[in-house]
């Protein structure tokens, strides 16, 4: 019984010491989220995104902490169950200090003037690749057999470092494409076709150096073939579409400058007080004149020619892209696609030239006959 | 003025004139019947795949025995030279005494995607120019090439030059790098090859979205609001819709034959610069040494005057006319000047130059000692227009 006392009485100076402690560390937490303890304390550091994984955390290392000591005689209920319950929730406040962490390295890579270091980006997220190395180790590490450790390590590893370097190269041309367009949308008084086209372009380009080189990659499966020929076609449509942005931004532009031209001439014929229009429809032919010209002049620029050229070419490129992936998704029906029906017109056309070369042969022969 | 302008009274009046007309017009589109094309009777003689060969029935009187073939263009169809009976250069021409033949391309699908230039000079049209030989009698015939159809007569009489009597050409393009005419600058940067291996075939409604940006405001918005103006017209109206139906009713190209029209002449204008081969044979300019008509309009959009003009000096021909007609592509068919000055400026020309016998009479065939000159009247001409089509596979 006096072992047995002793034991309690133990266990109870224990918890008063732990209930002091604890509400220590409870306003020693508030005080240090409030920003009460400056920056000399460790969590000054840390930024405001930290600040609730932070909390978290530390209220996690509080109760698991009280808990192991709580229950310390208790074998095999106490310590190690609560230690283990304790870091599942530990994971994921560990993984949400790896997520800030990583907005705070992006946030970082971004300068104040909004442009992004993707020098920089890459070196901080390389730190970031090694404290999430150091995360897996201590959130599988302790939950795996011994025999099973490597896998803790492998997945701490190189991995994490490549998909890091992979994501950051799959989101910096957003980053890059979100930072340009807000800097046109504040710097533009009004839209034109030129900033249209800009923006296309860097969404196409932004596209390209993410999405597109995911799009891109080899495709494997069942549907390989297929997906690969949608790939190729999307492809294709984007840079179509890229073209034919421009060219709707070369058409408006002569729209704008017809109407700037129209006012020029309404001005001129104000002036000169006699031949302004008399009704509405001489304010039409005016305007539709006026536009006719500006777009003849427009057409006839060697650049709108090549213009027009790359659009039609582009076109024809995603309509075989097109065409292939269609072929591929309907080989199985019952009906013969573009393809097939092309090589039987070719056997066809092969063969009448054939029975055409051969008659005439046969006229000569009977020709020749009749002389003889 | 202006003030005048911004007088709302004036705006409501146009207001009201234009919804008046509006009202009309609808009452007249929703009562107009299916519009008729293609009055002049004629009869089918010759076909080969989907080329098709007709005879125009003869007038009262043959001026010449000598016939004329009529080559259209691929691009849209012949009967824009017989759209109606008060526009029509062929009933024209037949009034004036002419024995006329004109071939209909047809509508090439993608089964003739194959078929090349050297398919349309040297098997249709040959076969078509055999056919009238044969069937007339005559050694030599009368050639009439309209735009593209134009530059095919002049390859064709160049490789042939034995069979043509007199070549006329009207609104021809030869000289293809010409910078007057959109399509001549478009087409230098145009991806041919992958065009047709794409399409295969050119779709007509392809084609036309190029035609119609050659003027845009013109040919999309003004020729609709000008038809408003005339919408309480039952004529009028029917007259559009005519046009409108040959403008849009367009046949697809065949896919080697535009491929090598476009490379060889528009981008390399090799015809001009004596490089183009048909057959692997070299088309010759020079070779052409018969009478030649060589008509062009000066407010042509399409083939400008700058590319139909120098096929003069390129020809061998001594007896050359150069014909210039004020007025557009299609005007040079369908305008009332049209009626009155060309069709009898062409058939003067050809009468003048029409072959006569020893006797004095016209021939068709001086050089075979006056054969054809048995089918002067057009009571033959017409009895012989009732042979049954011949069918070249028999």
């Amino acid at each position: 019984m006096q072992e047995s006392g002793a034991a309690w009485s133990d266990m109870w100076r224990t918890w008063q010491r732990m209930q002091a402690d604890a509400y220590r560390g409870w306003m020693d937490m508030w005080l240090r989220a409030w920003g009460r303890q400056g920056k000399a304390d460790e969590g000054g550091e840390k930024g405001a995104a930290d600040l609730p994984g932070d909390l978290y955390r530390r209220w996690l290392e509080f109760t698991r902490e009280m808990m192991e000591r709580f229950a310390a005689p208790a074998q095999g209920v106490g310590p190690e169950t609560f230690t283990k319950m304790f870091q599942s929730a530990d994971v994921y406040t560990h993984l949400y200090s790896m997520w800030t962490g990583m907005y705070g390295r992006y946030r970082k890579a971004l300068g104040e003037d909004g442009e992004l270091d993707l020098k920089a980006l890459g070196g901080l997220l390389e730190e970031w690749a090694d404290e999430y190395r150091e995360l897996v180790r201590k959130i599988f590490a302790p939950a795996l057999p011994e025999q099973l450790q490597w896998v803790a390590e492998l997945y701490s590893g190189e991995i994490p470092l490549m998909a890091s370097g992979l994501m950051a190269k799959i989101w910096a041309p957003w980053f890059e494409y979100a930072r340009e367009a807000a800097a046109r949308g504040m710097s533009l008084a009004k839209p034109s076709p030129e900033a249209a086209v800009e923006m296309y372009e860097g969404w196409r380009k932004a596209y390209e150096e993410s999405f597109g080189r995911l799009l891109r990659a080899p495709v494997m499966g069942y549907y390989r073939e297929a997906a690969e020929k949608l790939v190729k076609a999307v492809d294709s449509l984007n840079e179509f579409n890229l073209v034919l942005s421009e060219f709707y931004a070369s058409l408006q532009g002569a729209g704008s400058k017809g109407l700037e031209r129209l006012g020029e001439r309404l001005a001129a014929m104000q002036a000169e007080e006699k031949g302004e229009p008399m009704s509405f429809r001489d304010l039409y032919r005016l305007w539709w004149q006026t536009n006719e010209d500006i777009y003849i002049e427009l057409f006839r620029t060697e650049e709108f020619s090549r213009l027009l050229g790359s659009l039609v070419d582009r076109g024809m490129q995603f309509r075989q892209a097109f065409q292939a992936y269609v072929e591929e998704v309907t080989k199985e029906l019952p009906f013969p696609n573009r393809s097939e029906m092309d090589h039987l017109y070719k056997t066809v056309d092969r063969l009448k030239r054939e029975v055409r070369a051969l008659k005439k042969e046969l006229a000569e022969f009977k020709a020749s006959q009749k002389g003889e | 003025m202006l003030r005048e302008f911004m007088d709302p009274k004036f705006f409501v009046e146009e207001l009201e004139e234009v919804n008046r007309k509006l009202v009309k017009g609808a009452e007249i589109l929703t009562g107009i019947p299916d519009v008729e094309v293609e009055p002049t009777p004629k009869e089918l003689v010759f076909e080969e795949d989907k080329m098709k060969l007709y005879h125009y029935l003869p007038g009262e009187r043959l001026s010449c025995p000598t016939p004329i073939l009529i080559c259209y263009a691929l691009v849209n169809r012949q009967y824009m030279m017989d759209l109606q009976s008060d526009r029509s250069l062929i009933r024209n021409l037949l009034g004036q005494g002419l024995d006329i033949y004109i071939i209909d391309w047809g509508y090439p699908d993608h089964g003739d995607r194959y078929v090349t230039l050297e398919d349309y000079i040297d098997v249709y049209l040959d076969d078509c120019v055999e056919f009238v030989r044969e069937r007339t009698g005559c050694e030599k015939i009368n050639l009439l090439g309209v735009c593209q159809g134009g530059t095919f007569t002049v390859i064709y009489t160049a490789l042939y030059p034995q069979k043509i009597r007199n070549l006329v050409t009207m609104v021809t393009p030869i000289d293809f790098h010409t910078t007057d005419g959109l399509l001549n600058v478009w087409s230098q940067h145009m991806n041919i090859d992958n065009m047709v291996d794409t399409m295969g075939i050119i779709p007509g409604e392809f084609m036309n979205v190029g035609f119609l940006m050659l003027k845009p405001f013109q040919l999309m918005v003004d020729k609709y609001v000008g038809l408003m103006d005339n919408l309480d017209d039952p004529a009028t109206v029917a007259n559009f819709v005519r046009m409108e139906k040959w403008i849009f009713d367009s046949p697809a190209q065949a896919g080697e034959a535009y491929r090598k029209f476009l490379k060889d002449l528009y981008q390399e204008n090799k015809l001009v610069k004596g490089e183009l081969e048909i057959g692997g044979r070299r088309v010759d300019l020079k070779r052409i040494d018969m009478p030649l008509l060589n008509i062009y309009a000066t407010e042509d959009h399409l083939v400008p005057p700058a590319s139909s003009i120098p096929l003069n000096d390129l020809v061998g021909s001594e007896d050359k006319t150069l014909y210039s007609f004020p007025g557009g592509h299609i005007g040079i068919y369908v305008s009332s000047r049209s009626q009155k000055e060309l069709a009898p400026k062409v058939s003067e020309w050809l009468i003048e130059r029409c072959p006569k016998g020893r006797d004095g009479k016209q021939v068709c065939s001086p050089e075979a000692g006056g054969k054809g000159a048995g089918k002067p009247s057009a009571k033959e001409a017409r009895k012989t227009a009732k042979k049954p089509a011949k069918d070249p596979s028999s």
